[in-house]
């Protein structure tokens, strides 16, 4: 098999002494494959997600993505590679410079890549559209939009430069269902297209039903689950899976 | 049933250059005491607009117009600090982004503890025992975080979970909640619910819920208000509007619902086309003509009002979706 775009192994993560909230924790993605990761509020999924983005050294293992450790030594490689590996935040509004207006927000990652203005103009265009956002978006600052609005931001910043893969925290849970499939079309369309890889998190089971190829469950900073998506969810083996989807209402019919 | 809010051609205009626009046009609505409403529209229709209206949070530059009633008071012509004595203790709020809400200094059990100290005149002592007691009701108990943690320190759901108990602290007659549960899992959300349908229950709450989840809509609230662009464009009781939508958009709305329908997981989903039309780019006609399947000549030149659709059932569509 070839090496995958993201291994992660030993995951260990310590907010504190007797605090840890990550117990060794591995996992990989393939080149064009979501994973769903899902488990109970607090169970570490944005502690995980943050160490996979590269933002927050763990405490003890390794994160390879494309064979570069991401905290690793080899500054020049990372650099390279940093573009192609993307984040969407669970918490838009902390992750968006509220003086920055967001056409330049959404431009950051092309920064360095080559492209002349009016390139990088056309694919902010591109990104905000493909998202449902006005074209005159690009000229305002993130507090005059809505909340979900802001989420949509925060996806088209991630989109815009085509990378390799996005570790997406929440990405749609602000979304009414009208947008938040308009925006799970577009990143199934982006996926088939362009070959891309998700990590996706979310506690909406059928969100990550539709999304995920394989599930990796987290309970208490433990993956305890983990494989094919219709398998985990179909046929959950763990009682924390089991109780994740017994709390499933029942849809009701309309 | 003695009615609590009373909402009457509620505007919000903003400005930009000469121009005006409106986020939210002429709204109107009653919840009785211990009511429950549910509002439901696509991102950047005016949900959480109206919700910082009512609880008179509107950020700068958003004039208000209309009438807020609550027990008869118009709380849009009171000045500011009879407005904020409302606030916490008649009124308060579940915000859409809690980091936005929270304060980043104080510790959680402190920011929950403080209303019922300014509020309700309550001693420290009082106070902290009964924001624990809270902390304890929404899952938050010492040994998953402790009162004196900072609220950077925990997860996105245990974030929206301080922000509850914190609303709910005054016990409020109204309780606004905007987008309460995006971050919680199903298990905890339900503890919340029986939590919210105690107090509606037993202390004759009124919920107003902000939600983009069909099927929270269902369990939750009695009423629904659908916004589309800044204007109600059909409002009936929960049940009725499950059981035949009459606004082409309240349709395309459920049928966009992941559960709605029978995807087979990585196929794509419906949708309504086209996007809703930002506020300064709204015409004199039905707002929703442009992206609508069932759209004539008629809808153009101007709005729709609302007409009776069924028992207390409204729809604003001179063409409206019958089944039989
Ligand atoms: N900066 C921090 N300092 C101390 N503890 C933290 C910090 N951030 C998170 N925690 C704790 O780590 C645990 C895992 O948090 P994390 O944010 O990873 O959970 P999560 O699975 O994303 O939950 P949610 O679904 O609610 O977003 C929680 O118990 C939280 O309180
Ligand atoms: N401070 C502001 N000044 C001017 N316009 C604003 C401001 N904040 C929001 N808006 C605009 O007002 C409209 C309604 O926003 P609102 O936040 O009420 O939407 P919403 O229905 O809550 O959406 P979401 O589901 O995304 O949270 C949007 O078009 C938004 O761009
Ligand atoms: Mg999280
Ligand atoms: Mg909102």
């Amino acid at each position: 098999m070839s090496t995958p775009l993201l291994e992660a192994d030993g995951l260990v993560r310590e907010y504190g002494p007797g605090r840890r909230v990550l117990h060794s924790v591995g996992l990989t993605v393939a080149a064009g494959e979501t994973l769903g990761i899902i488990g109970g509020s607090g169970s570490g999924k944005s502690s995980l997600a943050r160490i996979l983005m590269g933002l927050q050294r763990p405490d003890a293992g390794r994160v390879r993505f494309r064979g570069i450790d991401l905290y690793g030594a080899d500054r020049a490689a990372l650099r390279a590679a940093r573009p192609q590996l993307q984040a969407v935040f669970q918490d838009p509004y902390g992750s968006l410079d509220p003086r920055q207006r967001v056409g330049r927000i959404v431009a950051e990652p092309l920064r360095g890549q080559g492209l002349d203005r009016a390139a990088r103009d056309e694919r902010v265009r591109w990104a905000l559209e493909a998202v449902s956002l006005p074209p005159d978006a690009a000229t305002r600052h993130p507090h005059a939009f809505s909340g979900g609005q802001r989420q949509r931001v925060a996806i088209a910043r991630a989109l815009v430069g085509r990378p390799a893969l996005v570790i997406a925290d929440e990405p749609v849970s602000a979304l009414d269902v009208s947008v938040q499939a308009q925006v799970l079309n577009l990143m199934l369309e982006l996926q088939a297209r362009l070959g891309l890889a998700f990590v996706f998190i979310s506690h909406d089971l059928g969100v990550v039903r539709h999304m995920a190829h394989r599930i990796a469950v987290l309970e208490a900073g433990r993956i305890v689950e983990a494989g094919d998506a219709a398998a985990v969810l179909g046929s959950p083996r763990h009682p924390a899976t089991r109780g994740l989807l017994e709390a499933l209402p029942t849809a009701p019919s309309c | 049933m003695s009615v609590l809010l009373e909402v009457e051609g509620l505007s919000l205009r903003v400005r930009r250059g000469a121009e005006y626009a409106y986020l939210l046009e002429r709204v109107g609505f009653a919840l009785e005491v211990g009511g429950t409403l549910g509002v439901v529209g696509e991102s950047g229709c005016g949900k959480s607009m109206l919700a910082l209206a009512l609880i008179g949070l509107l950020p700068r530059g958003v004039a208000a117009s209309g009438a807020v009633r609550l027990d008869g008071t118009d709380l849009l012509a009171l000045p500011e600090r009879a407005r904020r004595a409302t606030r916490g203790r008649r009124i308060a709020m579940v915000f859409q982004e809690p980091m936005r809400a929270l304060n980043p200094t104080q510790p959680i059990g402190r920011q929950v503890a403080e209303g019922l100290r300014a509020q309700l005149g309550l001693g420290r002592a009082e106070a902290d025992a009964r924001a624990r007691a809270l902390l304890d009701r929404v899952g938050l108990p010492a040994g998953v975080a402790s009162p004196h943690t900072l609220p950077h320190r925990l997860s996105g759901g245990q974030r929206q979970r301080v922000l509850i108990a914190i609303a709910l602290a005054c016990e409020p007659a109204l309780l606004i909640a905007d987008e309460f549960s995006t971050a919680l899992d199903m298990g905890t959300q339900a503890q919340v619910l029986a939590l919210l349908a105690e107090l509606v229950a037993e202390r004759r709450m009124a919920l107003l819920m902000i939600t983009h989840d069909l099927g929270l809509l269902a369990q939750v609230c009695a009423r629904a208000l659908v916004l589309y662009a800044g204007r109600a464009v059909e409002a009936a009781p929960t049940a009725a509007l499950f059981a035949a939508r009459r606004h082409p958009y309240t349709e395309g709305l459920f049928g966009c619902s992941l559960h709605a329908g029978h995807t087979a997981p990585g196929t794509r989903l419906p949708t309504i086309r086209g996007q809703v039309p930002p506020p300064f780019a709204r015409g004199p006609g039905c707002c929703f003509a442009g992206r609508c399947g069932r759209v004539e000549p008629d809808c153009l030149p101007e709005q729709p009002p609302l007409h009776a659709a069924g028992p207390a059932h409204r729809v604003a569509c001179l063409h409206p979706v019958v089944t039989v």
